[in-house]
């Protein structure tokens, strides 16, 4: 064999080594692992390894970053804890803690807790796919001056400020790129055009710096992973929904974030792959259509949650609400308007706050198999389908509840329940445990 | 029309009110109901209110009524 032989030969082989490679990255992709966008030989081990850690069930205590679950442990393990857990480590990123305190955690109840980070060389840090050979990226920058790499080895100076300062650039080949903007004097707070869906479309991954402002990603119909720092500046959440964000599975948004989730007006939006949400900022209005993957969820201060179609949260287990008062529409339940559907085939805990004071019939159609219920008297219950379907309820009340029937006689704690309306029937019912531990 | 009837559940009697087209309140309260379950006997008194229940309970209820 010739030497021109002999490395063809090998090239040959190397090209069905990097087929192979490919492969099993996107076999891993597929099972659910974490597969990074350089498909390396030396990023393999990661990838499979991230498959041991996806492969766990929603247990009750659930850390969570921008990227996918960190741990899981159950209320025990929690209990065991001296010290919160330890975060992931990404390049470029800085971790600003976790979304809960130790003791906030350990008061019992099911949580759902966040991570934030932010960009840790104060620069704008994104990847996007380009489908095609050619395509452009427009508009990005915001007037000030630095620098755009666009990650092909290319980079465009950004000279003049000013918000007509915006540039593009054509991609010669399709892939995806590392995109790094950086500014001289480190201010802007979107660096991108938000009225055009280029160069959102193309967005994969986004991770910005501490001063972030409001994320607009209204056309950012591939973002699969973003981070946010908790600046206490106001979230974009409008603009989530109207992009779609079908491929979002985790969206953590630091304690101080504000903002609201309505989405009542935009029509076909949802977040169908989100499988875990953090906002225990001060949240206005929640209104989300669907979330076919949702798994859990921490919604500390939302005060109204509502929506005009029945909410699908098909693989919800854990929900909830530690400051809820109102609930519009249809939902889950209320301090004072009733909810009538809420679809949840796997919800396993409904944990309401002391402020709910009724519940409507097949407020949980699928059943949870547990129920807390910390409000001082029994909700008033509108019918004895409220956990429609579920042979096996735990009902867990407080055992300082009181309810007073109509003749004036004062019920305490499970007798309380054992008398009250509708609740009575329950309590008669062996599919119904009741436990004054709360 | 406001419905009540005697069930046993679970070894026990219970006061079952109902409408076959409303809401019922519990009357001295704000409490409403699709159908009220009470330990019997009971002195609560219920009255129909102006909310229609869904159009699939109203049908359960008159094919109930008819068997």
């Amino acid at each position: 064999m010739s030497i021109a032989e002999l490395l063809i030969e090998i090239a040959n082989k190397l090209a069905g080594v990097r087929n192979d490679i490919n492969r099993v990255f996107s076999l891993i992709k597929q099972k659910g692992g974490i597969v990074p966008y350089e498909r390396k030989l030396s990023n393999l081990f990661d990838a499979v390894n991230s498959l041991e850690q996806r492969d766990i069930d929603v247990n009750d205590i659930n850390f969570v970053d921008f990227n996918g679950v960190v741990t899981t442990m159950t209320i025990e393990e929690a209990m065991e804890l001296t010290e919160l857990p330890q975060p992931n480590e990404y390049d470029n990123l800085t971790f600003e803690g976790w979304t809960k305190t130790l003791e906030e955690i350990q008061d019992g109840r099911c949580h759902t807790i966040g991570a934030t980070y932010h960009t840790t060389d104060d620069n704008w840090d994104l990847w996007v796919d380009i489908p095609s050979d050619g395509v452009e990226l427009k508009d990005i920058g915001n007037g000030y001056k630095g620098y755009i790499d666009w990650g092909d080895g290319s980079r465009t100076s950004m000279t003049a400020n000013g918000a007509g300062n915006r540039v593009s650039h054509t991609y010669e080949k399709k892939g995806v790129y590392r995109i790094k903007i950086v500014e001289e004097s480190k201010t802007s707070t979107l660096p991108w055009y938000d009225q055009d869906e280029n160069p959102m479309k193309y967005f994969l991954e986004i991770h910005v710096p501490y001063r972030a402002g409001s994320i607009s990603l209204r056309y950012a119909r591939k973002i699969e992973k973003i981070s946010l720092p908790d600046n206490g500046k106001p979230h974009g959440y409008k603009d989530f929904f109207l992009a779609g964000a079908n491929k979002l599975k985790m969206l953590v948004l630091g304690n101080s974030r504000t903002g609201t989730f309505d989405t009542w007006r935009y029509a076909g939006v949802n977040l169908a792959s989100l499988e875990y949400l953090v906002s225990d900022g001060t949240t206005g209005l929640w209104e989300p259509m669907s979330h076919f993957n949702l798994k859990s969820f921490s919604l500390k201060n939302l005060q109204q949650v509502g929506c005009d179609k029945d909410m699908l949260f098909m693989n919800l287990k854990y929900a909830v609400f530690d400051n809820l008062q109102k609930v519009i529409y249809k939902c889950f339940t209320t301090g004072g308007t009733y909810a009538t559907n809420a679809y949840t085939n796997y919800l396993s805990v409904v944990d309401l706050p002391e402020s709910v004071t009724s519940i409507a019939n097949n407020a949980f159609y699928m059943g949870a198999s547990n129920v807390y219920i910390r409000s001082l008297t029994p909700p008033t219950l509108a019918g004895t389908s409220v956990f429609r379907r579920n042979n096996s309820v735990k009902v867990h009340i407080r055992k300082d509840a009181t309810y007073t029937d109509a003749a004036g006689t004062t019920y305490t704690g499970l007798e309380a329940y054992a008398h009250a309306t509708n609740w009575a029937t329950l309590y008669a019912n062996t599919n119904y445990k009741f436990i004054d531990d709360l | 029309m406001i419905i009540t009837e005697i069930i046993d559940m679970g070894g026990k009697q219970f006061a079952r009110t109902i409408s076959d087209k409303y809401y019922i309140n519990k009357v001295g309260t704000n409490e409403v109901y699709e159908e009220a379950n009470d330990l019997y006997p009971s002195a609560y008194t219920y009255e129909e209110t102006e909310q229609e229940l869904p159009e699939e309970v109203v049908e359960e209820r008159k094919k109930t009524k008819e068997q």
